[in-house]
């Protein structure tokens, strides 16, 4: 029961340091705003236009987008973390963000060689463009997966096709960016390196209704994640759908990251990182409580991540990718070291 | 009462019977052991009456209906199951491994109800283990991971019991305990238990009836009494030397 | 004759109105081919309007236009939905050093406030006025930093298009006009330094550029027309290998026009690519072991010498052009290749002339010693 307040306590307090994050965002930048001024734009009072657009039409959308992008791609994470029963398993790893690579680079470096019809040409369509090839082609890799899950009872052998589409779907890309242009390879480096602030206000609500979504459904699937935690006989005998269960919670997981990887590019480690810290944090396996937390600290650590790839001494704006590797990759390590 | 009739079963993987035709038919309150070789198919028969895997053909009835004609929801409600794979996870306490057993009652959020955290609490007590329940189930021994299992399925409240090979990997003491246990919920709480063994000399102390299984042989259900003092054991299983029992 | 019409009607018309400056009636567009002012670029056309000029921005298949309007005129009323960019322009963003350069050749530097990849140049009064806080740098073309963007209050952002690169948010948060600078797509030496007249409209020095295009175009193609009755051509190809990739330009680039037009026979002539092309090491072997000289660019701090280069990679000294010392280098520290030498391409062209076949700088380019590409001796 003790336990019980422990987590309460630090639930309460992981709220606060969300919000300090969240603040801590729109205050900093390259272009060092005084927390009045944040404080009169945020209030809606007269203020400078410029600490106006640049708090609210380009901060808080990151902030936003970066909240949102750290939930989906850590529930995806805890998904996938359960379902294969292996705490190295991620959307990423099944093969789904290089999917959604190889998506775009068809999209950028086809158009680039046919000439024509280039896609920053197409004006609001170049971005949709991006995300939708991203999108695309994550998805075609999760109907590759589902397929073959069908097929394959045995999830580490799962886990070994993915890791294969993985590395097909990268080669793939390689081979295009190989024939391509030098010119035509820098939309695809700038996607690679992940981003906030792509999504920006025009495409927010769609983005966030989309992961809003895809959340909704993750929680709806706690009670069988826990059943699933038993392994599959188990979870059969107590009534569980395991195959259809299993199609649902690969849809849920795929379907999230591939909206995040379409928009923001493949951003590493936070669903792979998250649900390790959460478990270790709330010392439970329980998905009715896993699930919401680690969508909590998912977004703080996305919060905290977007802070520091933009931090005022860095020039120029860290790649999002950059920092979420350096801060996900030691937890991994930890947490596969104390697991022994 | 008769739980469980089995007609003209045979078991095995797509559509490949690995056994004879089974015929056998059960009554609640009875404690059965399933005893044979390593590779016999005992595996395949638990799966099979479980309802993991289909027959390749015959009739499995429970509890007068057709087992097949169950939702998945009502088999849970009617079959529990207690394996040798143990769930392997850090932070997973043995109080959520046997509220698990309230899975097929409980709501879509599986919220845990007074009705159910009471059974909860009673399992916990029958199999003895209530000091643990705070613990994480990978800290305990086998012996104890063993009860929390149990105590997992009669958390679920099934008149039929699966047990495959309970008796392995732990200690004579706790061996002991479990059988007296086994007795104990078929006399006093009316369950109907199938288990596999290897453990003969134990099996034929408690048990009420035992199922002979072996490659390719008819399987034969006998009374404990059958098999005292004769050839049967030695005959069906080949072996060159007597039993003494 | 039409433009003197119109001209003369406007005339009438403004008499005939109280005030001149405030005339918000219609203009009329005229975009006959005839009455484009740009004779060599592909991607951009400029046709005079009444008050102003219509400037049209092509790239690959999408088409920008742009009204350059005086900031003393009114906007006419049939332009009011259009984009209106007034000059001369206060103050911008330049993505390239392509298009800094020619502000800075104006002398209109200070109307530039926001630059990318300030490490990248070697321009000292550039790096000084970065120093000073006048440029700020606004980060990497593949991570535009938008607040510091913002910030400037541009009136105008100069970019240089990338296929499936959208920055037209910079646009919208900032508030500036985005004016696409896709100068890399000409391949024309004369088309690409034709692109210094865009920045001489935005600056309202239109006559300058032209004054300074039309001297470029005559000492290019009186040198070009010495070359083009030359028989007996050297072979020549370009570049180092980048992390042992080698990319090189193609043959019908900018750089093999330069080549052609200076009596060179450059290696990869016959192929199409107008951008650059993806060649393994065995290939360029096998094409330019014999060829008698080597384009080469050094981007780094310190100077080559045959014998660093051979250091770095042991394939170079089966070169022919190597061996014989036969590499023509531009050091891009000492010469500002990169942001002048497009607005030069009757120098570049004198280069390798020079290099090729001296005999036939003669005249005006008498005692001529090469700008950009010298013959590395050791």
């Amino acid at each position: 029961m003790t336990r019980n307040k422990i987590n309460i306590s630090i639930l309460i307090a992981i709220i606060f340091l969300g919000i300090l994050l969240f603040i801590i965002n729109l205050l900093v930048g390259s272009v060092a705003i005084p927390f009045t001024d944040l404080f009169d734009v945020l209030c809606g009072k007269k203020s400078n236009p410029t600490v106006a657009t640049i708090v609210l039409d380009y901060r808080l959308p990151q902030a936003v987008t970066a909240i949102y992008a750290g939930a989906a791609l850590s529930v995806a994470g805890l998904l996938m973390q359960t379902l294969f029963r292996n705490p190295l398993a991620d959307p990423s790893m099944l093969g789904i963000s290089s999917g959604a690579g190889l998506g775009v680079a068809i999209i950028i470096l086809m158009t680039g060689v046919l000439g024509g019809s280039a896609l920053s040409t197409m004006g609001i369509w170049s971005n949709l463009g991006v995300s939708l090839a991203a999108f695309a082609g994550a998805t075609l890799v999760l109907m590759l997966i589902l397929g073959f899950s069908s097929r394959v009872r045995n999830m580490t052998t799962l886990i070994i096709i993915g890791l294969m589409i993985s590395y097909l779907a990268g080669s793939m890309t390689d081979i295009m960016k190989f024939f391509s242009m030098k010119e035509d390879i820098h939309a695809f480096v700038i996607w690679g390196m992940g981003s906030y602030s792509a999504v920006g206000t025009s495409k927010l609500m769609f983005f966030s209704t989309s992961i809003t979504l895809g959340l909704f459904a993750s929680l709806f699937m706690s009670k069988n994640l826990n059943i699933l935690l038993l392994g599959d006989l188990y979870a059969d005998n107590l009534g569980l759908n395991v195959k259809r269960n299993s199609i649902f919670i690969i849809l849920i997981s795929g379907y999230l990251t591939a909206i995040v990887t379409a928009y923001c590019g493949p951003i590493a480690f936070l669903g792979l990182a998250i649900p390790h810290m959460t478990r270790f944090i709330f010392k439970t396996s329980d998905h009715r409580i896993l699930v919401p937390t680690v969508m909590l600290i998912g977004m703080i650590v996305s919060l905290l991540c977007n802070i520091i790839a933009r931090m005022p001494g860095l020039e120029g704006n860290l790649p999002i990718n950059a920092v979420t590797a350096f801060i996900g990759a030691p937890v991994v390590i930890w947490v596969i070291l104390r697991k022994r | 009462m008769e739980v469980l009739k089995v007609k003209d079963l045979h078991i095995g993987y797509r559509d490949k019977a690995i056994l004879p035709p089974i015929n056998v038919s059960l009554n609640e309150g009875n404690l059965i052991a399933l005893i044979g070789p390593n590779g016999a198919g005992k595996s395949t028969l638990f799966k099979t009456l479980t309802a993991y895997i289909k027959p390749v053909s015959g009739s499995i009835e429970l509890m007068g209906k057709e087992l097949s004609s169950y939702s998945a929801k009502e088999k849970a409600m009617l079959i529990g199951l207690v394996l040798t794979e143990r769930p392997d996870d850090m932070f997973l306490k043995v109080y959520d491994v046997v509220s698990s057993g309230r899975c097929p009652y409980t709501n879509f959020f599986g919220k845990i109800e007074k009705d159910d955290e009471n059974i909860i609490q009673e399992s916990l007590e029958i199999v003895g283990i209530n000091q643990l329940k705070d613990r994480y189930f990978n800290t305990l021994s086998d012996g104890e991971k063993q009860k929390v299992m149990i105590a997992k399925t009669l958390a679920q409240d099934t008149p039929i019991i699966f047990m495959d090979e309970p008796t392995a990997f732990i200690d004579y003491p706790s061996k002991i305990e479990l059988f007296s246990l086994m007795k104990m919920l078929t006399k006093e709480r009316n369950k109907t238990i199938i288990f596999s063994s290897h453990d003969l000399e134990l099996l034929l102390r408690y048990t009420d009836d035992i199922w002979l299984i072996s490659k390719g042989k008819q399987l034969i259900s006998a009374k404990k009494d059958d098999l005292i003092g004769n050839d049967i054991l030695k005959e069906y299983f080949n072996l060159k030397e007597d039993i003494k029992i | 004759m039409k433009k003197i019409i119109l001209i003369l009607f406007s005339a009438i018309y403004m008499m005939s109105s109280c005030d001149v400056v405030s005339k918000k009636s219609d203009i009329s567009e005229n975009t006959n081919d005839a009455l484009n002012l740009v004779s060599y670029a592909e991607n951009f056309e400029i046709y005079p309007l009444e008050i102003g000029y219509k400037l049209v921005i092509k790239y690959l298949s999408s088409q920008n236009e742009y009204y350059l309007l005086s900031d003393t005129v009114s906007i006419p009323n049939n332009l009011t939905d259009k984009t209106i960019i007034r000059t001369p322009v206060k103050s911008a963003v330049a993505f390239s050093s392509t298009q800094w350069s020619v502000f800075q050749k104006l002398g209109e530097i200070d109307k530039v406030k926001g630059i990318l990849e300030s490490n990248y140049t070697k321009n000292e009064d550039i790096l000084e006025l970065v120093a000073r806080g006048k440029i700020t740098d606004v980060g990497m073309s593949t991570n535009v930093n938008a607040e510091k963007l913002i910030n400037l209050h541009p009136d105008l952002i100069l970019y240089t298009p990338y296929s499936g690169v959208d920055f037209s948010h910079l646009g919208r948060l900032s508030g500036a006009t985005m004016l696409s600078f896709p100068d890399y797509l000409e391949s024309h030496p004369l088309g690409r330094a034709e692109w210094m007249k865009v920045v001489g409209l935005l600056c309202g020095k239109e006559e300058v550029t032209n004054k300074w295009f039309d001297d470029i175009v005559r000492r290019y193609e009186s040198l070009s027309d010495k070359c083009s009755k030359i028989e007996d051509k050297p072979t020549v190809f370009s570049d180092l290998p980048f992390e042992n990739q080698w990319y090189v330009p193609g043959g019908k680039s900018y750089i093999a026009k330069i080549f052609a037009d200076a009596g060179g026979d450059y290696i990869w002539k016959d192929n199409e690519s107008t951008g650059s092309l993806h060649i393994d090491a065995e290939s360029v072997l096998l094409k330019a072991q014999q060829a008698d000289f080597w384009r080469v660019i050094n981007s780094y701090d310190t100077p080559f010498t045959y014998e660093r280069l051979e250091k770095e990679n042991e394939l170079y000294p089966l070169f022919k052009a190597f061996e014989e010392k036969q590499l023509l280098v531009c050091d891009v520290r000492e010469t500002g290749y990169f942001e002048k030498s497009q607005y030069e391409p009757d120098i570049l062209l004198a280069d390798f002339i020079y290099h090729f076949h001296p005999e036939l700088l003669t005249n005006e380019w008498e005692n001529y010693t090469p700008k950009y590409f010298k013959r590395l001796v050791k």
